[in-house]
Order: C-alpha cells, then structure tokens, then sequence
C-alpha cells in the first residue's frame, strides 16, 4: 500500500476547512499538528531543551483500494504565523492547492509566496462565494502576479464534484512538472 | 469511568494525560509518522487488559487501513501520543504496518504513486 499527503493552503476563512470536507470521504478531523524546535511560542513543560508549538488542522482522506492507495488532506491553519507548520507539513507532500477568496486577493499573497519558494507543485483555486464578484481567470491571475506555470482554476469548495475536479487538475499538474526520474526536493526538511 | 464521558476540550491535550496513556514515554518508534497507515491484524486475538485508547486503536483500524493522523483525531489524542500507541500494539503484533511513513526523499515526486491517486480519482 501507498499514501501520498497533500496540503490545503490559502488565508484564513477561505474555505479549506470546507474543500477538505468535500473532498474526503471521511467527516473532516481536526488532527495535531505539532513542531518541536519550531522558533516560535514555547511549551517547555515536556522538554526543557525543546521548543514544541502546537496547533490544530483538518485531516481528510480519500482510499483508493483498486490502486492500493490513499491520498491523505491537511487543511493548514492560514494566518501567516503558521508558515513554520506549513514548511514542516510540505516535508514529505506532494504538494499543495491553495485556495484563494476574489473577495480579498491581498490576504493570499503570503500563502502564495511560500508555496511558490517551496518548489513543489501548487495549483490555485479561486473558492466562489455567494455575493463574490466574478473575475475572469486572466484577470485574477493578473492581480495575484500568478506565473503562468502555475495553474488557476475556479471551484466550489462546498462541492464534492468541485473538490475532486481540483485534485485531478493537481495530480495532472503534478506529474507534468515533476521529472518522472526523482530529483531530490530543494532543501525542505521535514 | 465518568472521564470517559466528558466532551472533550482542547486542555486536555495541553495536559500531561496523554502521556499517562502512554505510561510517561514521550518518545514513538523513529519509523512511524502521522501519514503511517496501520490495519488490524485479524490474525491475533489482543490478550485483555488492553488500555481503552488501546482498544479503540483496533477496532478503528479492523474497519480498514487508518492512518495515523485519523486515530490521533477520532480519539482526541496527540498525534505523538497515538504513534507510541500504535508501536505498542505493533510490536504485540495485533496491528500491520501497511505503511511506515512517508519521507520527504522518496515521496513527494513519485510518479507512480501520482498515476496510482489519479487512477482513483478519475473512478469516483
């Protein structure tokens, strides 16, 4: 049997909590996430020597018995903050989607620039909320400085059609960009 | 037994009580992570005496491979917690390791893992 890990990024109150639910056949878990040694807040109840920080975040999965396989979702906790947790999620990941609000693009630039330093394949998904202006895709790439590599896509993260459209659209951008020989990933310990 | 009955509250998980589940130990197997997958190995009748959290573990993961991640959210355990758990019950061989842990050196680009998951999502 296989796993592979895949992290929800985007702002806070963007969706993931929604677009994990959608997408896995389980309820959504709230699972911790838990950094030792991470240069934040302390906890030295355990160790004295060790910093550990402790958060929550979404856990979903999708089991795929004919492939032997299971795709295994962390929505991460959006505010910037978090971007050690972030790092230290991506370790063993085969990427990220990150889901960005039309309603307020400038909160998505932080998650977007991690992503973008982290050399793992990303796509962006524009979660449609009621009452949100409609974009088209151009512009919105325009006003996110999107690099055309990176694929953009609309979804509705209430969708479980939507949401498994998002991951296809991931895999296939995953693969297309990914030399099939495994280059070793740019320094990102786990 | 009137513990086991409280609501849950994210203090719990701040306090020392997940690790009186594990007897004190803090540390898991170095082999085990929160992507690691486990089933539980009909094979082996668990001797009684087994901790509930213990018990939980098993009858959790008799419903098909659970990934660790999953047991650590359903029994509102710390991840870390649920891994020295889950090297116990190993060890008993009362669980099957059906994946140890994903690493970042092999993982993240493989390509026949991505054909697998893709294959999968295209049949739901």
């Amino acid at each position: 049997m296989t796993a592979a890990r895949l992290v929800i990024g985007g702002p806070y109150g963007v969706g993931k909590t929604t677009f994990v639910g959608a997408a896995s056949e389980i309820d959504p878990l709230r699972t911790d996430a838990t950094v030792t040694d991470a240069s934040t807040t302390t906890d030295r109840l355990l160790d004295p020597h060790k910093t550990t920080t402790t958060t929550l975040m979404d856990f979903g999965r999708l089991t795929f018995p004919d492939q032997r396989t299971m795709l295994l979702l962390y929505g991460v906790p959006g505010q910037d903050r978090f971007r050690f947790l972030w790092d230290h999620l991506m370790g063993p990941a085969i990427g990220a989607i990150v889901l960005v609000d039309t309603r307020d693009l400038n909160a998505s630039f932080g998650s977007l620039d991690f992503f973008e330093s982290s050399g793992r394949p990303f796509l962006v998904a524009v979660n449609h909320f009621a009452g949100s202006d409609r974009y088209t895709t151009g512009e919105i790439r325009h006003a996110l400085q999107l690099p055309d590599h990176v694929p953009l896509l609309e979804c509705d993260a209430r969708s479980r059609a939507s949401a498994r459209d998002v991951l296809i659209a991931f895999v296939h951008h995953a693969l297309t960009t990914q030399p099939a020989t495994l280059a070793p990933s740019p320094g990102r310990p786990f | 037994m009137a513990s086991h009955r409280r609501p849950w509250v994210e203090e719990d998980t701040a306090s020392l009580r997940p690790y009186a589940v594990t007897r004190g130990r803090t540390s898991a197997p170095h082999h085990l992570g929160r992507d690691s997958i486990v089933v539980t190995n009909i094979q082996v009748r668990p001797a009684s005496g087994l901790q509930p959290e213990e018990d939980a573990i098993l009858r959790l993961a008799a419903e098909g491979p659970v990934p660790v991640a999953e047991l650590a959210g359903r029994l509102r355990l710390p991840v870390q917690t649920v891994k020295i758990l889950v090297g116990d019950l190993l060890g008993f061989h009362y669980l099957i390791l059906a994946v140890s842990d994903l690493r970042a050196d092999t993982d993240t680009g493989n390509h026949a893992t991505l054909e697998r998951v893709l294959a999968g999502l295209r049949r739901l």
